[in-house]
């Protein structure tokens, strides 16, 4: 009997159901008391007094059950008077009113489900004031089964052989809940393992597993056997043309062929890897080699190695065991390269070179303001003459208010056009070796002269 | 799995570290699908032998399937594990975790390392130590969630208490100096820097804005590797812990104390 963990899945269901809020309305903080005396005397009286009357009910097959007979039973055990006793077993056969929404209609209003004779869980006989019998109502035995429902693993295998029986009555839309509830078994025991893998002072369930472990083997075999079982079943000839048939009827139109199929399918990789699971720890239980780390005080472990640190090879030993890593090999980055990939893409690209200044600045290009500045003055000197780099040079072309225009200028030599589009006929010559001048910031220039002239200086002289 | 897809996973799970089948924290990283349909369809006979191509690099790559918590119906999930049988790879590096400690630019290696420990044990205290988690309990990743904020205020308190421990009980230490050295922004920053780090290398993901949550493989890397590593200092000074904080402490801390002296 496990009427505590009963009423505990549902005790919160219950006060919510009781709760006085309303949609909408403020905060509200649940109280973590019940109300009542907290002994929890009342409630041990009243599931005794139901596991009681289910057991004579098992005897008598719905008889009633004298008063008398319960008191002399309860009594003594409880410490308790015939009308404790009396008081317990009116409060369990007084119905409450329980409300529920089942549904919300078309208009989104709500459709409230009342339940009050189900709350019921003892009854006293009709028609008449005579309170000295009583049993269980059906409420009542459903409320003791619900509290004996075995979650034990060592019981999966009858619940495997249900889907056998669901195919032999043709019952195909309760595969994919029966299947549900085996894979939902199969967590819940594959759970079981994977804490006392990990988890210290699990001993009675340590000592479970020891003392059953052969029959846990048992029932993994054999709801894999049942499953199996079911899917050849259910893949027969005469049972396919049954079930074809069942999913024309109401019921099966919900439903795809897959479904059942891929029900078997769920549950028989389940227990594969439960399987795989169990092994784990039956290697573990047989090498004494479950070695479990509990809880370790971290808080202070940091206080401790403030006030006693560790070496910094220890540090590093952890960090490197634990912490954080990056890959960090020995080999070159893209970024290594990016100068001379990117000179490379300048070489072989169309688009317009760009200056890294433009991107960033308001002001006109540095080329246009260099060739704004300077344009007239060069091609003044160009109407006189070749016009060297030095002489460029010395005339302080490559400053332009403090910024170094050098590049610029230099670039007038490559592309010649910029000083006037409209004439293509600007040549540049080369005299090797002949450069070596001072810059206005100190640097040296030394290499090939370039000379700027116009291919036709007769033409070109007028128009300058 | 041929010799391409060996690659191709190797490659992936060194960047990212776990690859999932069907992640339902975040969205499907770029090739991660390509990859868990690789290892998926794997046999097993693979799977050993790209562990045998991993073990010499100190790796390991392990499998969880939905009998793990965490891990959704019929997906998998597959994290690169450093092998507590071999030694580091000659290719991993932690230098990061000493540039990135270092907020304020001109601190020392030994101040990144000790700022990184100390969170770093903060960190474990809450994920492990008050949710009363036992350091094998590699499934209660899943409950293993904390926000920047409570981990900044654990950060604060720790160094408050230090200040005020050293004072009188270790006043030389350098740790002390270098912890109660903090001021301004500096614990946020190193937090940051922290929560950084953890997450680019997959041992602690972002659920949400500022709330983290450890990962299956950091859960799985503690468990496995505690004993070779944080077990020594922190066994060490907890044996120390007993004799200086003793005349000062509760029973209840004592008794805790002495637990794991």
């Amino acid at each position: 009997m496990d009427w505590p963990l009963l009423l505990a899945s549902t005790a919160r269901l219950l006060d919510l159901h009781d709760c006085d809020r309303g949609p909408g309305t403020t905060v509200y903080s649940p109280p973590d008391k019940r109300p009542g005396t907290g002994l929890g005397l009342w409630l041990k009286v009243a599931t005794s007094l139901m596991q009681y009357l289910y057991e004579r009910d098992l005897e008598s097959n719905d008889a009633w059950v004298p008063v008398e007979v319960i008191f002399e039973e309860l009594a003594d055990r409880h410490n308790i008077s015939r009308e404790d006793i009396l008081f317990v077993a009116n409060y369990l056969a007084t119905p409450t009113r329980l409300i529920s929404i089942k549904a919300w209609d078309e208009h989104g209003a709500p459709e409230r489900q009342t339940l009050k004779r189900e709350t019921a869980l003892i009854e006293w006989p009709r028609n008449t004031k005579r309170r000295d019998r009583c049993r269980l109502s059906t409420s009542g035995s459903r409320s003791v089964l619900l509290s004996q429902a075995a979650q034990k693993w060592l019981y999966a295998a009858d619940d495997a052989g249900k889907l056998e029986r669901a195919i032999n009555y043709c019952a195909y839309g309760d595969i994919p809940s029966l299947s549900e509830g085996l894979v939902a078994q199969i967590r819940r025991f594959s759970k079981e393992i994977t804490m006392l893998l990990e988890r210290q002072h699990m001993d009675e369930l340590m000592s479970d597993f020891e003392a059953h472990r052969d029959d846990y083997l048992e029932v993994i075999k054999g709801v894999q056997e049942s499953v199996e079982r079911a899917a050849d079943y259910f893949g027969t000839k005469q049972n396919k043309e049954q079930y074809l048939c069942w999913l024309e009827t109401e019921a099966g139109q919900s439903f795809t062929p897959y479904t059942v199929q891929q029900s078997f399918h769920e549950i028989l990789q389940a227990i594969e890897r439960l399987s795989r699971k169990f092994q784990t720890l039956v290697s573990a239980l047989a090498s004494a080699k479950r070695e479990v780390i509990g809880l370790i005080r971290f808080d202070e472990a940091a206080v401790g190695l403030a006030l006693h640190p560790c070496s910094d090879e220890i540090t590093d030993l952890c960090i490197t065991a634990l912490g954080p890593w990056s890959a960090d090999i020995t080999a070159p980055s893209p970024m290594d390269f990016s100068g001379i990939l990117s000179l490379q893409q300048e070489s072989q690209s169309s688009a317009t070179m760009v200056f890294e200044d433009e991107a960033v600045d308001d002001l006109p290009a540095l080329i246009e303001r260099f060739l704004h500045a300077y344009r007239d003055e060069i091609l003044a000197e160009l109407a006189k003459g070749p016009v060297s780099l030095t002489a460029g040079i010395e005339n302080g072309w490559v400053e332009l208010e403090e910024v170094d225009v050098l590049p610029q200028f230099i670039g007038v030599y490559s592309t010649p056009e910029w000083l006037d589009e409209s004439n293509r006929d600007l040549g540049v010559s080369v005299g090797s070796g002949e450069l070596d001048v001072l810059l206005p910031n100190g640097n040296r220039l030394q290499g090939d002269e370039l000379i700027l002239h116009w291919v036709n200086p007769t033409v070109n002289i007028s128009e300058a | 799995m041929d010799i391409g897809d060996i690659g191709r996973v190797y490659h992936y799970l060194l960047k990212y570290r776990s690859v999932e089948s069907k992640p339902i924290q975040r969205r499907s990283r770029d090739g991660e699908s390509v990859i868990a349909s690789i290892l998926r369809s794997a046999s097993a006979d693979q799977l050993d032998q790209l562990n045998e191509f991993l073990a010499p690099q100190g790796f390991k790559v392990i499998e969880f399937d939905d009998t793990t918590r965490g891990v959704p119906v019929a997906g998998r999930v597959w994290v690169l594990a450093r092998s507590e049988d071999a030694p580091a790879s000659s290719f991993m590096s932690t230098e990061r975790v000493f540039s990135e400690m270092n907020v304020r630019g001109n601190g020392t290696q030994e101040e990144s390392a000790v700022w990184f420990l100390h969170i770093w044990l903060i960190y474990l205290s809450l994920v492990y130590t008050r949710a009363g988690r036992g350091v094998s309990e590699v499934s209660s990743y899943v409950d293993a969630t904390f926000s920047r904020e409570a981990l900044e205020e654990a950060v604060q308190d720790h160094i408050s208490h230090i200040r005020q421990m050293g004072v009188s009980e270790a006043a030389g230490s350098k740790v002390i100096e270098i912890l109660d050295s903090e001021k301004g922004k500096d614990v946020p920053r190193r937090i940051s820097a922290y929560m950084k780090l953890m997450c680019a290398a997959g041992l602690v993901c972002e659920i949400d804005k500022n709330e983290y949550q450890q990962t299956l493989l950091g859960a799985y890397e503690i468990a496995q590797n505690y004993d070779s590593s944080l077990r020594i200092p922190i066994d060490n000074t907890l044996g120390s812990l007993v004799n200086i904080v003793a005349p000062g402490v509760d029973d209840n801390e004592v008794e805790d104390a002495e637990l794991w002296a």
